[in-house]
């Protein structure tokens, strides 16, 4: 505000001294002027005294060979009471001509001044205008109307208003997109309350069969054990199932905090590995571990137990859909910027039009196989939770063996 | 949800009576801000001309590409091309660098033609991010492929633009190296809060992206 006062008073201070200049230049010449008239009435007088004298000097100065004032004809006019405000009609006309232009200039500038004033205005008055257009979008950003969009000129030249304008578009975007997480969250958190109200529904009806049954019927002891052992498996079932629904809940709310501490990799998937070995020696299968020496000592910054999970959960389908007597590889490879993990069973493997389900939650694949196995269809939805909270991918594809290989990348540092 | 993109009715024909070739037919598609979103298709299905059309390179037939609600073949040429390099990031199959440039040179390029101010310390965050900080002064023919790759994701991420478009940014990469630059373009996006746009014909990469379009002689058939 202040510097653009001070523009406006260096412009009007810049006006005044250009038209005084021009003032001071015009009037100098207008006395020049009336003194040459001056000289040269003089000289007029001083050449009368000789023959042709004056035809002969009028004639010099039309030829331009005399400027007419090489005699003193000031002081001559002087002497015969001819000079000053009385004395010739000349100093009237010059004085006239000064007060002209005094006048003109004073004229000059005063529409000068106005029309700075008057472009002070227009600009104060602009000014005004963007902030209250500014102030309205706020105020409809307040009331809950993320919906400004500026209308970008694409041209070259951008100017400051042009940029707030911008800010405020992204500002609004973002503000609506947070509204929105918001508003999704809640909805996620309906679809997951009716998600897992459906999930139990199946088991707590199959149990209470089996228990209804087992009370009141009149059952052989060898029914009874079966109807028994029914119960148990369901009970395990929803054990299991109520395991991973709180998990699911607590990634879900945020109540767990992926924190990534540096730590050993290697660790994190040998432990992994030693909470899926019971279940693979049951099964005869085998699990390998390849990668560079180098990488046991390798730290990457992951959650260790959230990571583990992970894995855990790749690793028990590639046990429980994997036959007796077959292989589970991991590999372990450092790239540029990640560290890729690969997991090849010799299992049943995945069509390759599933691949994109498998990931989703409470995805179960079509073939009996599946069906026929424990799961929740819970496990590869968390393991995809957990490695992009770090950052990372994961992704499956066919093994060589006409299995599954799973590859989760894990980014080298935050 | 915010919509940052979205077409209608987009049709793009080429030639015409029986020799009429329907490149793209009637796609009506939406991308909401900051998703990753994967176009998937055979070669020859129209997805290159598809993303040609949404990053404004080519002009439909019929039919409007809207970014944030505003159609873009309503803009002059050269108000077309000014768009192009603020609001849309480019990354190509064939990385398209200039070969007498070095890497930050080449990074910094689309900033410099639209003559704005560059935030170096933006830039060499995204370097660092794509592990690039020991080659920044390597000609392009000194880095391998990967590296190449890295360097247009960088300067597609540099210029800041809200919609990143890949036509196929792996397709010269042999398979690891494809899923590591996808993980890494996957994350910078994210990071750097862009909505990111991919054509592909490989199905393991696309895996990655929030949404798979799968696109067939010209027409969405999944969304």
């Amino acid at each position: 505000m202040k510097k653009e006062k001070r523009i406006y008073i260096a412009a009007l201070m810049a006006g005044l001294i250009i038209i005084l200049i021009f003032d001071v230049l015009l009037i100098v010449s207008y006395r020049r002027n009336y003194y040459d008239k001056l000289d040269i009435i003089g000289s007029m007088v001083y050449y009368d005294e000789y023959e042709d004298g004056v035809i002969n000097h009028a004639s010099d100065i039309l030829k331009g060979e005399s400027d007419g004032a090489d005699t003193d004809g000031v002081d001559v006019l002087r002497e015969y009471g001819y000079l000053g405000r009385e004395g010739n009609v000349f100093y009237g006309e010059f004085l006239n001509n000064v007060l002209k232009v005094v006048i003109i200039s004073v004229f000059l500038y005063a529409a000068y001044v106005s029309a700075i004033l008057l472009l002070k205005r227009h600009a104060e008055k602009h000014e005004k205008n963007e902030l209250e257009t500014i102030e309205k979008i706020i105020s409809e950003f307040r009331s809950g109307k993320y919906d400004y969009v500026f209308d970008e000129s694409f041209s070259e030249k951008e100017g400051t208003a042009e940029r707030i304008y911008m800010q405020l578009e992204s500002l609004g975007s973002c503000l609506k997109a947070l509204k929105e997480e918001a508003r999704l969250e809640r909805e996620e958190t309906k679809v997951l309350v009716t998600d897992i109200s459906h999930q139990l529904k199946t088991p707590v009806a199959a149990l209470r069969t089996s228990f209804e049954i087992l009370t009141s019927m009149d059952l052989s002891t060898d029914e009874r054990a079966e109807f028994s052992e029914r119960c148990r498996s369901q009970l395990r079932g929803l054990e299991n199932l109520l395991n991973a629904l709180i998990n699911i809940s607590r990634m879900e709310h945020g109540m767990i905090e992926i924190k990534r501490e540096n730590s050993r990799i290697f660790d994190t998937v040998v432990h992994a590995v030693d909470r899926v070995y019971v279940k693979a020696e049951e099964k005869h299968i085998n699990i390998s571990l390849e990668g560079a020496d180098s990488l046991k000592e390798l730290m990457l910054p992951h959650d260790r137990k959230w990571t583990g999970e992970a894995l855990i959960n790749i690793l028990e389908n590639a046990v429980k859909y994997s036959d007796c007597d077959t292989h589970i590889t991991i590999r372990l490879i450092k790239l540029v910027t990640f560290l890729r993990i690969e997991i090849e069973d010799e299992g049943i493997g995945i069509p390759a039009e599933e691949y994109n389900n498998i990931f989703k939650r409470f995805y179960r694949g079509s073939v009996e196989r599946i069906r026929k196995e424990e799961g929740s269809g819970v496990g590869l939805y968390l393991a995809r939770e957990i490695i992009s909270r770090h950052g990372g991918t994961i992704t499956v594809s066919k093994g060589q063996k006409g299995g599954s290989v799973f590859t989760v990348q894990l980014p080298l540092k935050d | 949800m915010d919509t940052i993109l979205k077409t209608e009715n987009l049709c793009k024909y080429y030639g015409s009576g029986q020799n009429e070739v329907k490149a793209v037919q009637n796609v009506n598609l939406q991308v909401e801000n900051g998703e990753f979103v994967a176009i998937v298709g055979k070669s020859g299905s129209g997805k290159s001309t598809l993303l040609h059309m949404l990053g404004g390179l080519d002009n439909p037939t019929s039919g409007k590409v809207l970014v944030k609600n505003r159609d873009i073949f309503k803009l002059k040429e050269d108000e077309l091309a000014i768009f192009r390099r603020r609001k849309i990031g480019f990354i190509f199959q064939a990385f398209n660098l200039v070969s007498s440039l070095n890497v930050w040179e080449n990074i910094m390029l689309p900033i410099g033609l639209d003559g704005r101010k560059p935030d170096e310390e933006y830039v060499w965050d995204i370097i660092q991010t794509l592990d690039m900080q020991d080659r920044v002064y390597n000609m392009p023919n000194t880095l391998s492929g990967g590296q190449q790759q890295r360097t247009a994701i960088a300067r597609a991420l540099a210029a800041k633009p809200d919609i990143i478009l890949a036509d196929e940014p792996t397709g010269n990469l042999d398979s690891k190296i494809s899923e590591e630059v996808m993980a890494l373009l996957k994350m910078s996006a994210q990071k750097y809060g862009q909505t990111l746009v991919m054509i592909t014909h490989d199905e393991d990469i696309a895996q990655m992206a929030d949404r798979i379009i799968v696109i067939e002689d010209g027409r969405v058939v999944k969304q």
